[in-house]
């Protein structure tokens, strides 16, 4: 991993490459179904019976607002500010909102 | 047998971390400002002080060096701080005691964090010690949860954040396939 250093004050979640696509195997992936695989050049790969549909690197700046709830917490808002897809993996720029 | 499953990085803001720490770690009243903890602690006689720890990181450890010289007293000021050498014999038990208190509720080995005092430069310091190695053999003792377990692969701060990388590992995963990366 590069490391995590965060750009223009936000903060940063990074997924690398083996951990996303352990997690699309896990969580996405059927056997004979939906195949889902981020390739080596940073390709994310969608395969559905004869249907195969290649995505580009992406960066999206797109501010979005996620509320999330956890319990006796109470909700969380957080801002997604940025998300980019290459051949390092996935990298989330957000903010905390209170 | 848990299978390493890749990396997961986190880098906090101040901002944020101050956010999480107040949520989830109110009883701790610990603050990130400028790339430094500030911690509030009593010592035995009431007096309130304030420390200041600078966290610096090893490839086995997180070391927090707190000088001498930024110790503040609530009532006495910079007298803290002068006093500090001294004082520092009266606020090491009592961090110590925080520490112990906070390793026993969660089982954690008493080696995960030691406590020393040495000089940096012309200020002595006291330094407070993670060390990765029983903390990671804890985090792979603790029940799994959805499956996932974690160690900590590094920990560091600068002056706008905090990193930490995570390894992650899942329990019974001899079944994925073979994907780009790995190993």
């Amino acid at each position: 991993m590069s490391g995590s250093s965060s750009s223009a004050g936000s903060s940063k979640i990074e997924l690398d490459s083996k951990l996303l696509n352990s997690l699309l195997s896990i969580f996405v992936n059927k056997p004979g179904g939906l195949q889902v695989q981020l390739g080596e050049s940073g390709n994310l790969q969608v395969q559905q019976g004869d249907l195969q549909v290649g995505v580009d690197p992406f960066l999206i700046s797109q501010a979005l607002r996620v509320q999330l709830r956890n319990g006796n917490l109470g909700p969380f808002t957080v801002q997604l500010n940025q998300l980019q897809l290459g051949s390092q993996g996935l990298t989330i720029s957000l903010n905390l909102l209170t | 047998m848990s299978k390493l499953l890749g990396q997961f990085g986190v880098a906090l803001n101040e901002r944020d971390l101050n956010t999480l720490l107040a949520t989830f770690a109110a009883d701790l009243a610990l603050v990130f400002k400028s790339g430094c903890f500030s911690l509030r602690t009593k010592l035995p006689m009431g007096l309130g002080v304030t420390l200041v720890a600078v966290a610096r990181s090893t490839p086995d450890s997180l070391i927090f060096s707190i000088p001498f010289d930024q110790i503040r007293g609530d009532k006495t000021g910079g007298m803290a701080a002068m006093l500090a050498g001294g004082l520092w014999g009266l606020i090491r038990p009592v961090i110590e005691k925080r520490i112990r208190s906070e390793l026993s509720k969660r089982h954690m080995p008493e080696e995960t964090v030691s406590l020393s005092q040495s000089q940096e430069g012309k200020i002595k310091v006291g330094l407070v010690t993670l060390h990765l190695r029983p903390l990671n053999a804890w985090l792979m003792r603790q029940p799994p949860r959805q499956g996932f377990k974690v160690n900590v692969d590094a920990i560091w701060a600068t002056e706008e954040q905090l990193n930490l990388i995570l390894d992650v590992f899942h329990d019974g995963l001899s079944a994925l396939p073979s994907a780009p990366g790995y190993g």
